[in-house]
């Protein structure tokens, strides 16, 4: 990997957070490690990414669990659903 | 606070934290840019393009080579890198050109430099045989720039991106495969109608520094 490549992962992963597509900018960012890796700035802003991913994640979960599904019949029979 | 709630605080926290630490690297972002147009402006010069206005418009955009400290060690040797590049293709021919070349001179005096690169030679080997097998010399060369180019390496970049590394690599290297191949590079450009001027000519220094230095 380039520098320039690296450079441009760093800018489509900051492109990418201003947006809230955070899966994006995940990627681009682990692309641009590979370029500078001993950035700690940057290492930090993936784990930050990271995290909040797994975080939204959970919520789903979360929130899904909640969610009750009722079978609904009418006359005595089975509604179908479409 | 039940286990959702807590995990919609740490979102919102880690999303507060993000667009910040976004707004920080703002800056880094415009060096980017700067970087990025100057590399774009290499390239059109490598292809034999008129950059003369592009450079000028970079220049008036970035007065200044080190204010603020704005780019970092690694940035300027890149740009040192890329100025040298482009100073070496300008045609000193008219007034605008010359105070551009000045500009470079301008940041290299402030210490925006090429990267010197450190060449390790291999002494003579003793007792190579009077006579090779020069086919197999040659077909263990192409061989070996297969490899080279078919690495995955170079999967999805232009061939004129893949032509200045080699120069590059023709350079720094002792091994002759990179001035071979990237002198096959510039003859397969040539006959596909490229401008291979400026390519040519750099191979030609590389040559020539080589042999001098073989001769000293």
């Amino acid at each position: 990997m380039t520098w320039s490549e690296g450079q441009k992962a760093l800018r489509e992963s900051l492109a990418a957070l201003k947006r809230k597509d955070y899966r994006a900018a995940s990627g681009f960012l682990a692309v641009a490690e590979n370029t500078f890796a001993d950035d700690d700035q940057l290492l930090i802003l993936r784990e930050a990414v990271d995290l909040l991913i797994a975080v939204k994640v959970e919520i789903n979960a979360a929130e899904n669990d909640k969610i009750e599904i009722e079978e609904i019949f009418g006359n005595g029979q089975e509604t179908e659903f479409r | 606070m039940s286990r959702l709630e807590t995990l919609k605080k740490l979102e919102t926290i880690l999303e507060n934290f993000l667009d910040k630490a976004v707004d920080m690297e703002k800056e880094r972002l415009e060096t980017i840019k700067a970087v990025e147009a100057l590399s774009d402006i290499n390239r059109e010069s490598l292809r034999g393009r008129y950059v003369n206005n592009r450079l000028g418009d970079w220049f008036a955009r970035h007065r200044e080579p080190l204010a603020a400290s704005r780019f970092s060690e690694s940035e300027l040797t890149t740009i040192g890198n890329l100025l040298s590049s482009i100073r070496s293709g300008l045609d000193a021919g008219d007034p605008e050109t010359v105070k551009l070349a000045d500009q470079i001179d301008h940041w290299r005096r402030k210490g925006v430099v090429p990267k010197r690169k450190l060449i390790l030679k291999m002494p003579a080997r003793e007792g190579q045989p009077e006579t090779d097998d020069r086919l197999n010399r040659f077909l263990d060369m192409l061989a070996r720039q297969q490899k080279y180019l078919g690495s995955g390496e170079f999967d999805g970049i232009h061939i004129l991106s893949i032509l200045e590394d080699t120069l590059k690599a023709a350079e720094a290297k002792v091994d002759p495969m990179y001035l071979h191949l990237a002198g096959s590079l510039v003859y397969f450009l040539k006959i596909n109608g490229y401008k291979v001027a400026p390519f040519a000519r750099r191979l030609r220094e590389i040559e020539k520094a080589k042999s001098d230095n073989d001769m000293e």
